[in-house]
């Protein structure tokens, strides 16, 4: 079949999983003290009052129903993409309600991580030729960097969820990217997963945004969210990156004729990646933990600028959108791999050097504390 | 030239750079829009406080052209055509922003362009489907006025829903969403990029359009300008998607299967809008350009609901009529079904927002009567 016939179901997927996620928002939110789901202010916390953290269960349950009931077309299994997501958000639910050991977050991911490449034969064989000397095989070092990968992706979005918006926002572009790049791959369960987490995560940013929610009704996706989002964009990543037919049949016969290179996909979760990357290293240089938690992170330094959330978030928003236009144009135009890797990294230099200059030339201190405190 | 594989990946492409587009030029138009002269100031029947900057429309169409022109196949001349329609009709709208254009000379204005568009590139309704289950309704040589007369309508409605923060973007947004869809499925490349650019350029408008808690602090109007050309635009890619073969287009030569019936529900609550408003005119014996206050969210603001359930109400609602247009789709239903669920929820979506509002006047009465204790 012509992948483009499959574009209506897509669309279809989507829908469901939006209507579904304001759906059980809507159902939830009632019942969030009593199922205990309240993230209560304190902290490193900016909200005043407290707020529902039910996205997670939302977006996992609208995903979970939207993919199986769309994903029919396809005889491969599911399930494993919904077990990996129902494990994520346990762990993160429990670290909502008791916080638990990051060392224990840790391990559960990794524990995951390891478990869905077993399962999926998701191996990374190379790295594609990054610097421009050759190829770079990885060997039996793909499984552990492809556990390595999955984790800091997970830890990237966690971190990202620290300003309304933000990781549902640019989790969008991700999944859309994966979407288009699955369907082009012949890789129907992904591709569907995918359109069902865009149209979750959509529905849940209506009571997201951090400038267009009434605070009354502002819903939170908890770590429980944010680490699921991560792990499955994580995996179907991994997934986009295996060549040929994967052992357990995850991609149609058709489904080896679309090369994409660790390069390109980079792009996809620039933002993530650049967090992550800044953080550790921040952290290594200070001599602290690199999962010890701090107010370091892009997002804190713009609000150190009296930067208005808004604009906080139209930029990551906008600068993931870019990033993953430039990411799918170089697949497309099959660019060769020294020119996406090298572009990624001035790509992070460019955002780096404008968040410094953002938080070296403060805004005036907005007006309205009221709207500070949103 | 044959659908590449991959358009998924194009659309996205053409739709992420349409959305950067406008994310980057609503607000820079924003700033200088008091010297052109574009600010909306409150009064009449206006809801908002403080002046807001009507620029929306001109975004939005820069932001997607850009995109079409950078990302999608190559235009031919009746393509540029349709461009210059669309900044037609944006200029009118943009005029009628600044100052007034009296009703008739601007519906006077818009069926001219749409005609003269419309020749120019064939688009024609030749038939409505088998709606009534009697045989296939043929137009003959009401084809074309048919085709121009959908086409102001669906202006009008847009510009009537666009008198609440959000509700003519987003509707639109869900309407360019299935079109594009629709497009990728028949394999119509350029419909497919027109459309995937509208979708990002609105998208990208929206992010300054919602109904914001903190009024006035960074918003921004599409106005008439904004609202006539997302009318037009939908429904000449509605019309792109009935025409069998587009002229000098090698589109494949498989005709279309999409149905006339089938487009309706992806503009469910425009044509709700129009055809009640029509009705409502006619039988008050006014002219049916006048303007009132009687439009369905008009009503439900009327009957206690705030702008953000509004927006949400009508995010939703043509979201699930959209679902339903493509399942209907998919499933190969006949038209005679098609037609009459359409009709029939719209019936059901009038019982409910008048019902709406006669409870929410009576509750209000009820609390004028006790009195402010």
């Amino acid at each position: 079949m012509n992948s483009e016939m499959l574009a209506v179901p897509l669309l279809q997927a989507a829908s469901v999983a939006f209507l579904l996620t304001t759906l059980i928002v809507g159902l939830l939110v009632p019942w969030a003290e009593r199922l205990g789901l309240v993230d209560h202010p304190g902290g490193r916390k900016r909200h005043r009052r407290p707020v529902p953290v039910v996205g997670g269960i939302a977006i996992f349950v609208a995903v979970v129903v939207a993919s199986s009931v769309f994903g029919s077309p396809s005889p491969y299994p599911i399930w494993p993409f919904q077990l990996a997501a129902a494990w994520m958000l346990v762990v993160g639910l429990a670290d909502d309600r008791h916080d638990i050991q990051p060392m224990t977050r840790l391990l559960n991911q990794a524990a995951l991580a390891i478990l869905m490449i077993a399962v999926s034969g998701f191996r990374v064989e190379s790295l594609g030729n990054l610097f421009g000397f050759g190829d770079i095989p990885l060997g039996w070092l793909g499984v552990p960097l492809g556990v390595l990968a999955a984790v800091a992706l997970t830890n990237a979005f966690n971190m990202l969820d620290g300003l309304d918006g933000l990781a549902a926002g640019v989790a969008l572009t991700t999944f859309l990217a994966i979407m288009a790049l699955a369907l082009e791959g012949h890789r129907w369960v992904i591709a569907v997963s995918s359109a069902a987490m865009v149209g979750a995560l959509s529905g849940f940013l209506l009571f997201n945004l951090p400038f267009a929610v009434p605070r009354k009704h502002l819903v939170f996706m908890g770590d429980g969210g944010s680490t699921m989002i991560g792990m499955l964009a994580a995996i179907s990543l991994l997934a986009l990156l295996v060549q040929g037919e994967l052992p357990n049949g995850w991609t149609d016969p058709g489904g080896m004729d679309v090369h994409v290179t660790v390069g390109e996909l980079l792009w996809l979760v620039a933002i993530p990646v650049f967090e992550i990357l800044s953080s550790t290293l921040r952290r290594i240089r200070r001599g602290l933990s690199p999962f010890a938690a701090d107010n370091g992170h892009y997002h804190h330094r713009l609000r150190g600028a009296h930067w208005p959330v808004r604009r906080i978030f139209l930029f990551y928003v906008g600068y993931s959108t870019a990033t993953m236009v430039i990411g799918l144009s170089l697949h497309r135009l099959e660019a060769p791999d020294p020119v996406a890797f090298l572009g990624f990294l001035l790509a992070f230099g460019v955002f780096h050097v404008a968040v410094a200059t953002a938080a070296r030339y403060p805004l005036p201190r907005p007006a309205e504390p009221a709207e500070a405190a949103a | 030239m044959p659908v590449a594989q991959g358009s998924l990946t194009l659309a996205l492409i053409t739709a992420g750079s349409a959305l950067v587009m406008a994310l980057i030029s609503v607000p820079l138009l924003a700033r200088v829009a008091p010297r052109l002269g574009l600010l909306d100031l409150p009064g009449g029947h206006k809801q908002h406080h403080g002046a807001i900057p009507v620029v929306g429309g001109i975004a939005i169409f820069l932001s997607a052209t850009a995109a079409v022109v950078w990302c999608g196949p190559p235009l031919l001349v009746q393509h540029s055509f349709f461009l210059l329609a669309c900044l037609l009709v944006l200029c009118v709208g943009v005029v009628d922003d600044r100052g007034h254009v009296a009703p008739r000379l601007r519906l006077g204005l818009q069926t001219l362009v749409v005609t003269a568009t419309y020749l120019a590139l064939g688009f024609k309704v030749n038939s409505l489907g088998n709606l009534f289950g009697t045989g296939s309704i043929e137009l003959g040589v009401l084809a074309l006025p048919f085709a121009i007369l959908a086409t102001v309508a669906l202006v009008n409605a847009f510009n009537m829903l666009d008198g609440l923060d959000g509700l003519a973007g987003g509707v639109a947004l869900i309407a360019m969403l299935a079109l594009c869809a629709l497009s990728l499925q028949e394999s119509r490349p350029l419909l497919m990029a027109a459309t995937a650019a509208s979708g990002g350029a609105i998208l990208g408008f929206l992010m300054f359009n919602l109904p914001m808690p903190i009024r006035s602090r960074g918003l921004v109007f599409m106005g008439d300008g904004g609202s006539t050309l997302l009318g037009f635009g939908i429904a000449a890619m509605c019309m792109g998607q009935m025409v069998d073969k587009a002229p000098g287009y090698g589109f494949q030569d498989f005709g279309s299967n999409v149905h006339p019936a089938e487009l309706l529900w992806l503009v469910a609550i425009p044509v709700f809008e129009i055809c009640s408003t029509t009705l409502r005119r006619l039988k008050a014996r006014v002219s049916p350009m006048q303007a009132d206050n009687g439009h369905y969210h008009h009503r439900l603001l009327g009957a206690g609901w705030s702008v953000r359930s509004v927006f949400l109400l009508y995010l939703l609602f043509s979201l699930a009529a959209m679902l339903t247009g493509l399942s209907m789709h998919r499933l190969d239903l006949s038209d005679p079904v098609i037609f009459w669920a359409f009709v029939g929820v719209f019936g059901l979506w009038h019982l409910a927002v008048v019902t709406a509002e006669r409870r929410g006047l009576r509750r209000q009465a009820a609390l004028v009567a006790v009195g402010p204790s």
